[in-house]
């Protein structure tokens, strides 16, 4: 029986000890990962219902204990025949699939210089990098100075070439001014994403192609491209979402800077988050910002919903990468 | 100084020591006449916290006009004072959420919105019994903190000026104008806002360097306030007696106002958002010899004594100008002072902190030193007179004293905090588009107009 038993017992136990592993290794997943789920709690999830709450409300900075009520979709078919709001969508929209194409060729682009075994690597990753490291607000003050109508950098490279030298970027070209300086100031961190999945490519297949006669083209269209194409979704789900949460950036370079929240934007760089910030903050009016911002939520999430949907056509998922 | 209300324990030494107090001060009120017999009982305030969101007592800690909160904490053991940073969204933040700071710094045209909603503590009974703030000897400026029945001016007090200034009074750097042949009118000399635009414009012919002539309404941020000035003294208003709407489009005399002001923008004399200034306003601008006029009040002295040198030698306060047909009005725009909430959570120690800093050594401090003008007559003798600027910016003040007795009648509808209202913020909004001819004048000022209608309609929803 004894020793009958003791094979018995041994496989018994394998699977309680399997169990147990799992439990173990179940608490430290949760252990590890509620920091973030608590603060996602506490501090996304439970503002974002009362947001939608508010937004169904007549809440003002005034009448919380005067007249305050529910009031429906009433700021929802407000916002509907809002023409400003939808301007400020459409501005938004143009902002995304203008910065989100720039950032990843420009993002690529830097990666693959970087990639490709230049000299002094350090020194231009450092130059490359530097303008992430810059706080927004020093930024935009540069970019102001840049463009400045009067004395800027760009006007006086212009006029030396014989150009205008009176150009108002600022105001007559706001949205390219914003695009440039979004352009250069987020192009830094996705390089280094790049340069990560880059490097995760193997050296052989390039080592083959080239035994096959592959040149360099083909061999970043039939290799490269498709080997990153899980970067390159990445970095376009970020980028749409970094995009369509621009709103300091047009308030900093703005000419009127100190002249109230966001009052001299140029109405071609107010997106909708300012849009909806302007109301709550500019004049007090909290329920209908609220169902601003709801609604841009919503049509980010559809936005976001359809770029995954359309990953399954052109995203190369290798079986290695997720250990299958 | 008046005295907590609020009760505590009391010892047997506290006893003695009150009793003491209430003979001497029974002694006092009997010379003092009747104003102390209504004095509120004088009792010490259990440990409390009051939390005040305004700026002068946490920029430039240690400079003249910036009184020490320590300084009040020793002498108030009691109260521990919570200074915010001025924040215009995490302000408008409290407020809808129904938990306002206890005191906040605020600007005459804020004060009818909150008082109309029962937002602010009736202060009557605190200055009746107050000795260091006398009504009687509080200057017309403080009535922008008055309101009853849709009045500004009239009923309840709900706070006052920490100092103030006739504010369509015009400052000069009359260096500027040298070698030009342009005659600058004398510190109270009469004038018109046509003789401005005339200077105005022959500066800019004499001198084209110079980038910025004069500096409208702040920026435009008090362009509605200066307007109003303009209409009230042709008799004419912005709103109606109601405040349902602006009068802008419909409103000849007010779009003739606007119109003027534009002029400075279209030929960008302006520190406007088409022709920026980097500094924001136009204090550093001025000082450095960059800006020739500003519309500031007596308070922009303070800005030019403590610069000295070339500044205090070639600065100059001239009179406010007319409007055409007016008569002279010269009121405080600004009146930049504090207010209590009604919901403060131990309003005694938040009067300990408002009586403190506006009728206390602050408030006696800040009155030698220019930066505005005191609320109280009786701290006039204080003004500074050492420089020859400090007497031409009294003399002019004293000229327009008597012109600035008018009470604006800002519309209650219009809800905020930041400094400039909405429609202000709506001028600025569509400014350099209509200056720069994207957008016709009539097209601007609808676009004002719709914006500030839709303000108000948000606003009438409280």
């Amino acid at each position: 029986m004894g020793t009958a038993e003791t094979p018995l017992a041994a496989t018994a136990a394998r699977p309680r000890r399997r169990a147990s592993f799992r439990r173990r290794e179940t608490f430290a997943f949760y252990g590890f990962l509620s920091p973030w789920l608590l603060g996602f709690i506490a501090l996304t999830s439970v503002p974002l219902v009362l947001a939608f709450a508010m937004s169904l409300s007549n809440l003002t900075t005034v009448n919380l204990h005067t007249n305050l009520h529910y009031v429906g979709g009433q700021n929802y078919s407000r916002a509907y025949h809002d023409h400003e709001m939808w301007y400020s969508l459409q501005r938004t929209g143009i902002l995304m699939v203008t910065i989100v194409p720039l950032w990843i060729v420009t993002q690529l682009g830097l990666a693959m210089i970087l990639n490709a075994g230049i000299k002094f690597l350090g020194l231009w990753r450092t130059l490359f990098y530097i303008a992430v490291v810059v706080p927004v607000v020093a930024k935009a003050f540069i970019w102001k100075a840049v463009f400045a109508q009067d004395g800027g950098l760009v006007n006086r490279v212009l006029g030396a070439l014989g150009g205008n030298s009176n150009a108002d970027w600022l105001l007559d070209h706001p949205t390219a001014t914003l695009v440039m300086l979004l352009v250069w100031g987020g192009a830094g961190i996705g390089m280094l994403i790049f340069i990560a999945g880059l490097r995760g490519i193997p050296e052989e297949l390039y080592e083959v192609a080239r035994i096959d006669g592959a040149n360099a083209t083909r061999r970043f269209v039939s290799i490269t491209l498709p080997l990153l194409t899980p970067v390159i979704m990445f970095q376009l789900v970020w980028g749409l979402v970094l995009a369509a949460n621009v709103f300091v950036e047009p308030v900093l370079i703005s000419p009127g800077l100190q002249q109230g929240l966001g009052s001299t934007v140029p109405t071609q760089n107010v997106t909708v988050n300012l849009y909806a910030l302007q109301r709550i903050f500019g004049d007090g009016d909290f329920g209908y910002g609220a169902a601003i911002a709801w609604i841009f939520v919503l049509l980010l999430l559809i936005v976001t919903a359809l770029v995954f949907l359309s990953g399954r056509f052109w995203v190369f998922y290798s079986r290695e990468q997720y250990g299958k | 100084m008046s005295t907590p209300i609020e009760d505590s324990r009391i010892t047997r030494r506290e006893l003695l020591q009150g009793a003491a107090g209430v003979a001497g001060s029974l002694a006092v009120g009997s010379l003092a006449g009747p104003e102390l017999a209504k004095a509120i009982p004088r009792r010490r305030l259990a440990p409390t916290k009051v939390v005040v969101m305004a700026q002068e007592l946490t920029n430039g800690a240690g400079n003249p006009g910036t009184p020490s909160v320590k300084d009040f904490e020793d002498t108030h053991p009691n109260i521990n004072i919570e200074l915010l940073d001025v924040d215009a969204a995490k302000f408008q933040a409290m407020m809808a959420a129904g938990q306002p700071p206890d005191i906040w710094r605020t600007q005459a045209p804020l004060v009818p919105q909150w008082a109309k909603r029962g937002q602010l503590l009736n202060l009557d009974k605190y200055f009746r019994a107050s000795d260091l703030i006398r009504p009687a000897q509080l200057t017309p400026a403080n009535n922008y903190y008055r309101y009853k029945n849709g009045k500004i001016g009239v009923g309840p007090r709900y706070g006052m000026v920490k100092d103030w200034s006739p504010d369509e009074t015009v400052w000069i750097r009359t260096d500027l104008f040298k070698r030009t042949g342009i005659h600058i009118p004398g510190p109270t000399d009469k004038w018109t806002y046509d003789d401005l635009w005339e200077i105005a414009l022959k500066l800019h012919r004499k001198n084209k360097s110079l980038k910025w002539i004069l500096d409208v309404a702040n920026g435009y941020t008090w362009i509605d306030r200066h307007i109003m000035v303009q209409l009230a003294s042709i008799g004419k208003s912005l709103y109606p007696k109601d405040f349902s709407h602006i009068n802008l489009t419909k409103n000849p005399a007010a779009m003739e106002a606007f119109r003027y002001s534009f002029r400075y923008s279209q030929h960008k004399f302006d520190l406007g958002p088409e022709n920026p200034n980097p500094d924001g306003w136009s204090g550093p601008g001025f000082v450095s010899g960059k800006i020739a006029m500003t519309q500031y009040g007596y308070w922009f002295l303070g800005m030019v004594s403590d610069s000295g040198g070339d500044v205090v030698k070639n600065s100059r306060l001239l009179a406010a100008p007319r409007w055409k047909g007016g008569k002279h009005l010269d009121p405080t725009i600004t009146a930049t002072g504090w207010v209590i909430s009604s919901r403060a959570k131990n309003p005694d120690a938040a009067w300990e902190v408002f009586e403190w800093y506006m009728g206390g050594k602050p408030a006696r401090d800040r009155a030698g030193i220019g930066w505005g003008v005191p609320a109280q007559r009786s701290l006039f003798d204080r003004l500074p007179t050492k420089t020859a600027v400090q007497r031409n910016a009294k003399k002019t003040l004293l000229h327009e004293l008597p012109s600035s007795k008018v009470v604006l009648q800002y519309n209650p509808y219009l809800v905020g905090l930041a400094d400039n209202t909405a429609v202000a913020s709506a001028y600025l909004k569509y400014l350099a588009d209509a200056a720069k001819g994207k957008m016709s004048f009539q097209s601007f000022m609808k676009k004002v107009e719709s914006d500030t209608n839709r303000a108000i309609k948000v606003g009438k929803q409280g």
